[in-house]
């Protein structure tokens, strides 16, 4: 039941990772082509342009929001891990299981805050162009929604290896 | 202290508003008892920028802010009312009309408009008057501003008003201007002289400052409404008094600082030109789009227009009626 | 109470939390238990003020160009051609490990894609040549540090961010002391060279070969000039500067050396999309930390603890690097920046140290904690692609630690060294 459910977020994060990394990549390129072309007019042209740098940071926020959750799964997020080497077995096990929990609940807190920022992002827009930067602020809680449901399956990974029925990490399957 | 205030001030500690805040403090926690504390945050330390610390006045985590007129532009449009150009004609227009009844309805506004969390406490200044300053030549009408590429923050108002006088308005981040003088990818700025002069433009080139005196330099006072409605009456009375004595610091902090500036200007062989009244009309007159810009742009627009200029001439008909009693 | 959350936020370091967690959870555990709830959403909103910050985009792009120079075979340029000038000396290939870094320091901002680029090529090569392996990796991993003090750099990017400092002024800054570690890594692999009678790479190249080499070389050489010259000379800023250097490094890497195919981009840009949403997560959770030590006011009470220590500034900047040194063993540059940064440099500001000085100071500090073990994220990469084990990796190092601790003291205590660049521009 539990490696079903376990197998079944893992199933869904790949797909995640997937779609996020099929969009990431354009948006770094956009990054880069809005700033070009800042330069561009400012320094050719002569005449700047009001709006490529707060595009531009809006799309990297998407890009982060995007692929924050793979990087996340695939071990990116660096610890001191020096501690569990000296551990027994069980424990180190359910050290990891409840730093595990921690990590979760502090993403699904930032979710909830996430969609209250969204929410309240409505009542201003960008600067530079004609759009409610909710859609901005929309980023933050895809990328910690997303960290959420790969939390999940790291939780769930930990729990399964506490009792030894499982993968004791999904870093061996991930992308 | 029954009230712990956080203010929050995004500057720092040369600037008006440190100073405004600093007899805010002093004088409410001496005349509420003990009753009010306040706590000084200057700088980014606990919020960025206007959108951010507004928010965080929202929330409550902040209980007072204060913000220019285009730092709150894309959350409540009409307060740019106060950057139109040309509307007050000197300081103390300017301090008569935000001493009464249109900082009172503004304060409706915005606390209708932010679901009775903002309120407005009062409106000060921030670094006097916006003048037009340049590294080309001497500006004595709007004609000689043609074709001067004038750095502006990214926001409508600023670039309508450097386009209505005949400039193109470029945005350049704040940080980034002076090397923008030096390399000429920007001629020119609209800016107090004390910001000039701090940083040090006229070594990078900006040598002509012409008085024009476009926009009073407005500074929004805001205090979270529920944190001042859950204070008793006598206390609410004392911070009134506070933002009072907060306004009347920050009125004189600017025209005591800018003098310093000012000879710094000259002995950095900055040129400085005082237009005409007939000049400064003629200002008024090519800034004209600008106002159409607002009244068709900014929800309820004709009505702010309308109310600053009512006020403004109520405070010059109560001006002139002193010249006459002052002057003979 | 409230000052709680920086002892918590240690413990929970050391049990294995990682640290984007641990730096979001420990102020905010303590909020709530200080009845401070309300201030919680605060720290949500300066995760996202943190990262929506254009000085900050120069770090993907930085990357992004440092991943297309390295896969466009421009890496293989610069080690021939530190080969063609110094690869006949005694240890020659461990000279042109060092030299290339310095080269390759001018292209990229992390000292990990240096250790990652530069170590996947010479490591190999060293062994065949008969050095151990672990002195390969060790000395792949000391010098990449350079990586980040030479400019471009991630490092003081964020410096740069965080605490309002100019980051041109931070690059000038950095030129003279990075190549000071290079050259310091040079004399003891000298000094090495001869009493363990290392192997000589290849003879000595003709000038005509050593011109074939430099022309091979000279466009990727051409990046640090464009990037630099520009950010210097006032006519980019450091994000505009970054971006211009990814176009350079696409346009080399696919219409000059043809080393990377189009349909090879949608990959590396993603590469470079994951390894900076962790940094700008991490730059993030660290700007939400420091709205907590600005409540608590736990900056003030540290300094005057400090102060109450001692007052003379040359013991403070001794004792301040070891402090950093120990860490730089600990925590990644990044966030240590982050945190630190706001504590200390006040204090040293204070007592009269130039602010970009003692950014130096700290950045090349923090940089060399890349290399130190047990937490130097540098070690852990030349680890893997070497094969050698991190610890024995740790050992070897030793000596080369030792000079680049002996540069930050002469960093430390000659100002001159950091701040004539910035001077000489007119940017301190
Ligand atoms: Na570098
Ligand atoms: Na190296």
């Amino acid at each position: 039941m539990l490696e079903k459910a376990h197998s079944g977020l893992g199933w869904v994060n790949q797909l995640f990772a997937k779609i996020g990394a099929s969009i990431a990549w354009v948006l770094v390129a956009l990054m880069v082509a809005s700033i070009l072309l800042q330069v561009f007019f400012r320094y050719i042209l002569n005449d700047a342009l009001p709006w490529p740098e707060e595009v531009a940071r809006a799309l990297m926020i998407w890009m982060m929001a995007l692929v924050a959750a793979s990087a996340y799964r695939s071990g990116s997020f660096v610890a001191i891990e020096m501690l569990h080497d000296y551990l027994p077995n069980k424990v180190r096990h359910f050290l990891k299981l409840i730093l595990a929990v921690i990590a979760m609940l502090i993403l699904y807190r930032l979710t909830q805050l996430g969609i209250d920022f969204f929410e309240r992002g409505f009542r201003t827009r960008a600067a530079s162009f004609h759009l409610s930067r909710a859609w901005i602020y929309l980023a933050m809680p895809v990328c910690f929604g997303s960290m959420f449901v790969v939390s999940l399956e790291l939780v769930l990974a930990e729990f399964l290896g506490l009792f030894n029925r499982g993968p004791n990490s999904v870093k061996d399957d991930a992308c | 202290a029954d009230f712990k205030l956080r203010a929050v001030a995004n500057s720092n500690e040369n600037d008006e508003d440190y100073d405004g805040l600093v007899v805010f403090k002093d004088f409410v926690e001496a005349h509420s008892n003990g009753k009010v504390s306040v706590d000084l945050f200057i700088g980014t330390q606990l919020c960025a920028n206007g959108t951010e610390c507004m928010q965080a006045l929202e929330d409550g985590s902040v209980d007072i802010y204060i913000s220019t007129s285009g730092g709150v532009a894309n959350m409540f449009p009409y307060v740019q009312v106060l950057d139109l150009p040309y509307l007050l004609r000197d300081d103390r227009v300017a301090e008569t009309v935000l001493t009464g009844d249109f900082t009172r309805e503004m304060r409706k506004s915005i606390l209708a408009d932010s679901d009775d969390k903002i309120r407005l406490m009062t409106i000060g200044n921030t670094g006097g008057w916006r003048n037009f300053a340049n590294t080309k030549r001497t500006v004595k009408e709007p004609k000689d501003m043609d074709g001067l590429k004038i750095r502006t923050v990214v926001a409508d108002l600023p670039q309508e008003l450097v386009k209505a006088l005949g400039a193109s308005p470029t945005p350049i981040p704040w940080p980034e201007l002076f090397t923008s003088f030096q390399t000429g990818v920007v001629e020119g700025s609209k800016n107090g002289i004390t910001d000039i002069m701090g940083m040090k433009f006229p070594e990078a080139g900006l040598k002509y400052v012409t008085l024009d005196g476009h926009a009073y330099m407005s500074a929004l006072w805001y205090m979270n409404n529920d944190m001042f409605m859950d204070m008793p009456e006598d206390v609410r009375k004392v911070v009134v008094d506070g933002f009072s004595a907060l306004q009347q610091a920050t009125f004189a902090s600017p025209k005591r600082k800018s003098i310093k500036a000012y000879q710094e200007f000259s002995e950095a062989g900055g040129t400085l030109y005082v237009p005409t009244p007939e000049q400064k009309t003629m200002f008024k007159d090519s800034a004209a789009p600008v106002y159409e810009w607002f009244k068709t742009s900014v929800k309820d627009g004709e009505k702010w227009i309308t109310l600053l200029n009512d006020e403004a001439a109520k405070a010059e008909a109560d001006i002139d009626k002193a010249y006459a009693a002052d002057l003979n | 109470m409230l000052t709680l959350f920086l002892p918590l936020f240690l413990i929970l370091l050391l049990i294995g939390m990682p640290v984007f967690f641990a730096t979001l959870f420990a102020p905010a555990s303590m909020l709530l238990v200080a009845d401070m709830a309300r201030d919680v959403p605060m720290l949500f909103r300066n995760i996202y003020n943190g990262i929506d910050s254009f000085p900050l985009m120069a770090i993907p792009f930085f990357m992004l160009a440092g991943e297309l120079m390295n896969k466009g075979g421009i890496t293989l340029q610069l080690v021939n051609f530190s080969q063609a000038f110094i690869g006949h000396v005694r240890g020659g290939l461990a000279h042109v490990n060092i030299m290339s870094s310095m080269l390759f320091a001018g292209l990229s901002g992390s000292a990990v894609a240096d250790t990652s680029a530069i170590g996947s090529m010479l490591i190999p090569a060293m062994e065949k040549n008969g050095y151990s392996r672990k002195f390969a990796a060790a000395i792949t991993a000391a010098s990449s540090v350079i990586g980040p003090i030479i400019p471009p750099s991630g490092i003081m990017i964020i410096y740069a961010y965080t605490m309002e400092v100019s980051v041109a002024a931070l690059f000038a800054a950095g030129v003279i002391p990075g190549m000071l570690v290079g050259l310091g890594l040079m004399g003891v692999t000298a000094i090495m060279a001869k009493k363990y009678d290392f192997p000589i790479a290849s003879k000595r190249k003709t000038w005509p070969e050593r011109a074939v080499a430099t022309k091979h070389a000279i466009l990727p050489l051409m990046t640090p000039v464009i990037i630099l010259g520009g950010i210097l000379g006032g006519i980019f800023t450091p994000t505009e500067a970054s971006a211009i250097a990814v176009a350079y490094a696409l346009f080399l890497s696919l219409f000059v050396m043809r080393t990377v195919k189009f349909s090879e981009l949608p990959h590396l840009l993603n590469q470079s999309a994951k390894g900076s949403a962790v940094v700008l997560l991490l730059v993030g959770s660290a700007i939400a930390f420091k709205t907590v030590v600005s409540l608590s006011h736990s900056a003030e009470q540290l300094a005057a603890w400090v102060l109450s220590v001692s007052d003379n500034p040359l013991m403070l900047l001794f004792l301040i690097n070891i402090l950093l040194f120990v860490v730089g063993m600990f925590l990644d540059a990044g966030p240590a920046i982050i945190i630190l940064g706001p504590i200390l440099a006040p204090i040293f500001i204070q007592i009269g140290i130039d602010p970009v000085h003692f950014a130096i100071i700290m950045s090349v500090n923090l940089t060399v904690g890349l290399a130190t073990p047990p937490m130097g994220l540098v070690l852990f990469v030349a680890s893997s692609v070497s094969g050698e084990r991190v610890e024995s990796i740790a050992r070897s190092i030793l000596p080369f630690l030792a000079v680049e601790i002996a540069v930050i003291f002469l960093i430390t205590f000659f100002p001159p060294i950091s701040m004539f660049l910035p001077q000489l521009l007119g940017l301190a």
